[in-house]
């Protein structure tokens, strides 16, 4: 049956464009178990006079049985028949595999299984397009995008830095892994929740995802930084010893209580989290961003110890593979290992534990800094250091940075929100407020 | 566009920036870590302190040391010479320039050296980077250095 099915598809390879059409679905030499040869020598003869060999030569060469014809208007049956069969055996080929490698312990296995299985989905999934026909169909979509960013103003999920929503007009995309690096207490998981906050004001489902930081300890973060959108400033360091709430905080609360477009994650017991339980959440929340703060809690998969290096480029690729499978935004952090007495300068690649696989992986990466406070404001700096859709921005954009109190924003020639030079800040309503304060 | 660092006015004259650099060089840096020594935790050091401080300077550029001086004292809730060369050794301090920028507690100044290092920390820079790290340090040289 399926060397008649084999034999049939190769026979029916009529163009070089056919043949292209195999390794688009991921069909290659080694899913030919009956007529690889075959396979081979249609490679060969592709390569070497650029066309299909003649099907008269093809059947007396291999000897194909008699009810095997060349039959162009079933190739793309057949080879819709023959992927099926390929992603049965591969499905077979990885339980086994699994269940033969853990099959003691269940726990494993399911983890292993997962990941396995989510790879084979993502093959399947990946596509190919040919390209130059595609072009009339791509001006359409690109057409669609134009009246969308006309509509909306930028494409994506709106970020909170002017230089990707307004001057690039390109905010967090479906499928994009983005990396913030800092070093330790630069500010990265207040800066991960205030991209998270700007998202969900504009009605994004958030997905916040803290190997390290309790639920509560985030969900209070997200308090401040929501009530100081709202001009409502209170202390996060209040929220967390005991508050006596105002009216004002009680009316917003109720009215964000209405939305349920938030969710926080906290780590599983042994406070690792894996690369297919995230995907777990992502395909249970379905969220339009994922945030997760940290990289080194994450681990690529159980069962088998790895080195750092190992890891690191494993999650960095297995969380861009989420991406873009399951159709997300992705922004992680990841630690610079240097605390040094320059925190002007941004953390360098080196800096990073094993940070051009990181970098490799990510399609923007934005390093923190701090400049020093001369001025009573305390202040952070995002370089942007790589950014596939645009320009990398290197002199840096800062940001108004009293997390503590709520407020992250960036600061803008004449800011208002900017504090005195007396360091003292001014009432509420100053300016930190935003118009979309809600989703 | 290309960046253009704004310095006042009243920095670009040489008279002022000559003010500035007198200003934090008034003593060598032996007396500048009793100082910080007296001052902050009211310790004693030892004429062997100062002169190992001294030596120290020389090995690296003055700036940077009362920079690391003034880093560790904030830091450390007790002075010792040896433990402060151990940290000095774990530590990427700016370059002499930087320092120097931020010893001026100018805030021109230092704004314009925090710009340099944010631009050195470019992990890929453009050749436009590279023009604009060039012109802040030979500025900031020009008025420190």
């Amino acid at each position: 049956m399926r060397s008649h099915l084999e034999a049939r598809l190769l026979a029916s390879v009529a163009t070089v464009e056919d043949f292209e059409a195999l390794g688009s679905i991921g069909v290659g030499e080694d899913d030919f178990s009956h007529y690889r040869p075959m396979y081979k020598y249609l490679v060969s003869v592709i390569q070497s006079q650029g066309k299909v060999p003649r099907f008269l030569d093809l059947k007396q060469t291999f000897n194909l049985p008699e009810t095997v014809t060349r039959a162009a208007s079933e190739f793309r049956f057949l080879l819709g028949e023959f992927r099926k069969l390929v992603v049965a055996q591969r499905l077979q080929e990885t339980i086994d595999k699994n269940v033969e490698e853990f099959g003691e312990d269940p726990d494993a296995l399911l983890e292993s299984l997962l990941k396995s299985l989510m790879s084979i989905q993502t093959t399947s999934q990946r596509h190919s397009s040919v390209t130059d026909q595609s072009m009339a169909d791509r001006m359409d979509i690109y057409a669609q995008r134009a009246r969308r960013l006309a509509a909306e103003g930028l494409i994506g999920i709106p970020t909170g830095i002017s230089h990707f929503d307004e001057k690039v007009k390109i905010g967090w995309v479906p499928g994009e892994l983005n990396g913030l690096v800092g070093r330790t207490y630069t500010g990265k998981s207040w800066l991960l929740l205030y991209f998270g906050v700007v998202a969900w004001q504009r009605g994004v489902k958030v997905l916040f995802v803290s190997p390290e930081m309790p639920v509560e300890e985030t969900e209070a973060r997200f308090d401040a930084l929501v009530m100081c959108r709202n001009d409502i400033r209170v202390d996060v360091s209040d929220l967390y010893r005991g508050y006596v709430p105002s009216p004002q905080m009680r009316d917003l609360a109720g009215r964000i209580g209405k939305t349920s477009n938030w969710i926080t994650y906290s780590a599983s017991d042994d406070g690792r989290l894996g690369l297919t339980e995230l995907a777990r959440l992502v395909n249970h929340y379905q969220p339009g961003l994922l945030l997760v703060d940290g990289i080194s809690l994450l681990e690529a998969g159980k069962g088998r110890r790895q080195q750092v290096w190992e890891s690191i480029k494993d999650i960095s690729y297995g969380l861009k593979n989420l991406a873009v499978a399951l159709n997300v935004a992705v922004i992680i952090c990841h630690q610079a290992n240097r605390s040094a007495h320059n925190t002007a300068r941004p953390p360098g690649l080196h800096e990073i534990a094993y940070g051009d696989d990181f970098a490799r992986a990510c399609d923007r990466v934005l390093a923190l800094s701090r400049p020093q406070s001369l001025e009573g404001q305390e202040t952070l700096r995002v370089t942007i250091q790589k950014f596939r859709k645009g320009e990398p921005v290197f002199g840096g954009i800062d940001f108004a940075f009293d997390p503590g109190r709520g407020q992250i924003n960036e600061l803008v020639p004449g800011d208002t929100s900017r504090t005195g030079d007396n360091g003292e800040d001014s009432e509420a309503g100053e300016g930190t407020g935003v118009s979309l304060s809600l989703p | 566009m290309r960046m253009r660092t704004q310095v006042g006015r009243s920095l670009q004259r040489g008279l002022y920036c000559r003010r500035l650099r007198l200003r934090g060089s008034r003593m060598n840096l032996g007396q500048f870590w009793q100082k910080v020594c007296l001052g902050r935790f009211g310790a004693f050091t030892t004429g062997g302190d100062v002169r190992r401080i001294n030596e120290l300077a020389e090995a690296n550029g003055e700036n940077q040391m009362r920079y690391a001086i003034q880093q560790y004292a904030k830091e450390m809730p007790s002075p010792s010479v040896k433990d402060f060369e151990s940290w000095l050794a774990g530590q990427e301090l700016p370059d002499e320039a930087v320092c120097a920028a931020y010893l001026t507690e100018d805030p021109e100044i230092v704004r314009m050296a925090e710009k340099l290092e944010t631009l050195r920390g470019a992990w890929f820079p453009s050749a436009e980077t590279e023009d604009e790290i060039h012109e802040l340090e030979s500025r900031l040289k020009g008025l420190l250095l």
